[in-house]
Parts: C-alpha cells; sequence; structure tokens
C-alpha cells in the first residue's frame, strides 16, 4: 500500500482512500506474450536442426546461432521487466483531497499530475471490447475544471465502482467546502 | 579475408554492456518508485533470477566454442569463372 510518505507532496492531514493500479490481466497478458517470445529462438534452432542439418556443422553458423539467441532472450528479458515495471509504476492514486497519476512512460520518462476534488465535474466509466466485458475492466474519464481537463484511469479493474467512489468523494468534498464557507 | 570467431564475441559484450546499464536503469526506478510494493519488488527478484539462469546456460553453450577459430569470407569466389592457368583461360575463348 502507498502511504502518505510516497504521496508527491503529501498536503497535511492528507488520508489515502486508495491506490489503483491497471487490472491483472493486463499483467498476465504481457506475461503469455513474452513467453511466446522467449521460447521463439527454441523453436528457429529446433527448425535449423531439423531442416537444415548440415548447416549446423559450418564453423560460424552454431556460434552465431548461439550469440544471436542469447542476445535476442537478454533483449527480450529486458523488455519484460519494463513491460511490468511500467505496469507497477503507473499509479493512481486517489486521497481525500486530490487524484493523483503517476506514469512510466519508458525508460527516462516519468509524469506526474494532480487534480484537485473540488475542480472534478464529472466521471464516467467505460468497459469496451470482449476480454474487458468479461474479466470487467475498463476505463475512468475524470472531468475537470481545471487546465487539465480530463484525467484517465486506464484499463482498471471495476471502474464503476472508481466512478462511484470518486463522485462520493467529490460530493463529500462540495459538502464540506459549503460547510466551511457557512 | 579472414577473421577469428572471437570478433563476433566481442560485438556480443558491447551488446551486454548497453544491456547492463539499461538493466541498472531499470532496477534505479524500481527500488527509486516501487520497492514498497510487493508486486514490483517480486518482479526485481525474478527479473535478477530470469538474468542468472540466461547468463548461466549461454555461457554453458559459448564456453564449449573454439572462439579462435578463424572464418574465411568473399574466398574461392570467382565472378569470372576463370582459371589460374593462362593457357586454359585461352581456350575457353576459342
Amino acid at each position: 500500500m502507498l502511504s502518505t510518505y510516497r504521496l508527491p507532496d503529501a498536503l497535511p492531514g492528507e488520508s489515502v482512500k486508495t491506490v489503483i493500479h491497471r487490472d491483472a490481466i493486463i499483467a498476465i497478458k504481457r506475461v503469455i506474450f513474452f513467453a511466446l517470445l522467449l521460447a521463439l529462438p527454441i523453436v528457429v534452432i529446433a527448425m535449423v536442426n531439423i531442416l537444415f542439418p548440415s548447416l549446423i556443422e559450418v564453423v560460424w553458423v552454431w556460434p552465431l546461432l548461439l550469440l544471436a539467441s542469447s542476445a535476442y532472450l537478454l533483449f527480450i528479458w529486458l523488455l519484460f521487466f519494463f513491460s511490468l515495471l511500467d505496469y507497477f509504476l503507473d499509479v493512481w492514486v486517489i486521497t481525500d483531497r486530490r487524484i493523483i497519476d503517476i506514469r512510466q512512460n519508458g525508460f527516462f520518462s516519468r509524469a506526474i499530475s494532480e487534480m484537485h476534488l473540488s475542480r472534478v465535474q464529472d466521471v464516467s466509466s467505460e468497459t469496451h471490447g470482449f476480454f474487458p466485458t468479461v474479466f470487467k475492466y475498463g476505463n475512468v474519464v475524470v472531468q475537470t475544471a481545471g487546465e487539465q481537463n480530463k484525467l484517465f484511469f486506464e484499463e482498471v479493474n471495476h471502474p464503476e465502482h472508481i466512478r462511484d467512489m470518486l463522485m462520493r468523494l467529490v460530493a463529500e468534498k462540495h459538502e464540506t467546502t459549503k460547510q466551511q464557507g457557512t | 579475408m579472414t577473421f577469428p570467431l572471437v570478433y563476433f564475441l566481442y560485438a556480443y559484450f558491447v551488446f551486454a554492456a548497453v544491456w547492463a546499464a539499461l538493466s541498472l536503469v531499470g532496477l534505479y526506478h524500481l527500488i527509486s518508485y516501487g520497492s514498497r510494493m510487493f508486486g514490483s519488488f517480486f518482479l526485481g527478484i525474478v527479473y535478477l533470477a530470469g538474468v542468472i539462469v540466461i547468463a548461466y546456460v549461454s555461457y554453458g553453450y559459448l564456453n564449449q566454442i573454439d572462439w579462435q577459430s578463424e572464418i574465411s569470407i568473399f574466398e574461392n569466389i570467382n565472378f569470372l569463372n576463370l582459371s589460374s592457368s593462362p593457357s586454359n583461360s585461352f581456350n575457353s575463348f576459342k
């Protein structure tokens, strides 16, 4: 669980309501995809061995195949690591005061944006496609009055629950603001 | 032209050095931003374990290769189909 210590510029008295990642099925899809890619050198070497057995006996073919396979596996394993790292480091934090969107984009790019609940005008959720419908994940779109008009929660689990939570928090925030004003 | 097979190994080492640098970048991000989450911590462990497995298996196979073997390229290629004997080449034009 992300604590307020880790929040960027945590406000005094701010409490974290929930920390949201993409749905687990996204990570599973990536694991399956990269598992297939990792199996590719084994398939290629087996096919070369079966279809062109005399080619392996050429002095430079087998060493080159080994080097290429090793480099390929290291490269794919690194891509797999960064793909899942991106999954874990893309985070949406909902507190009682704001929404924080933390995105990891590639190797050297990290973006953090935040939106105060008092500026939220509308929250909507959407689920499109076969897998999102079956596994109940989708997007949440938060419309605001600020310079950044929209904030997206992408491929999150049960987007309708997140929408309901946000609407409730926004209503409570407005109520609190009204009471402080009177 | 001939050159030893070990040149390909050097190119592989250059690639491995670049790969290692990018791995360190990824591990830095993991430690900086994800160490408090079990999932990302577990990902780091799995990644390092995978690296060790790939390196160990690669070393096992690459260690068996004779890297001092020479590779010949662009030899024994005779584009004009001419033999070394002048008389034979003359006869081919009759």
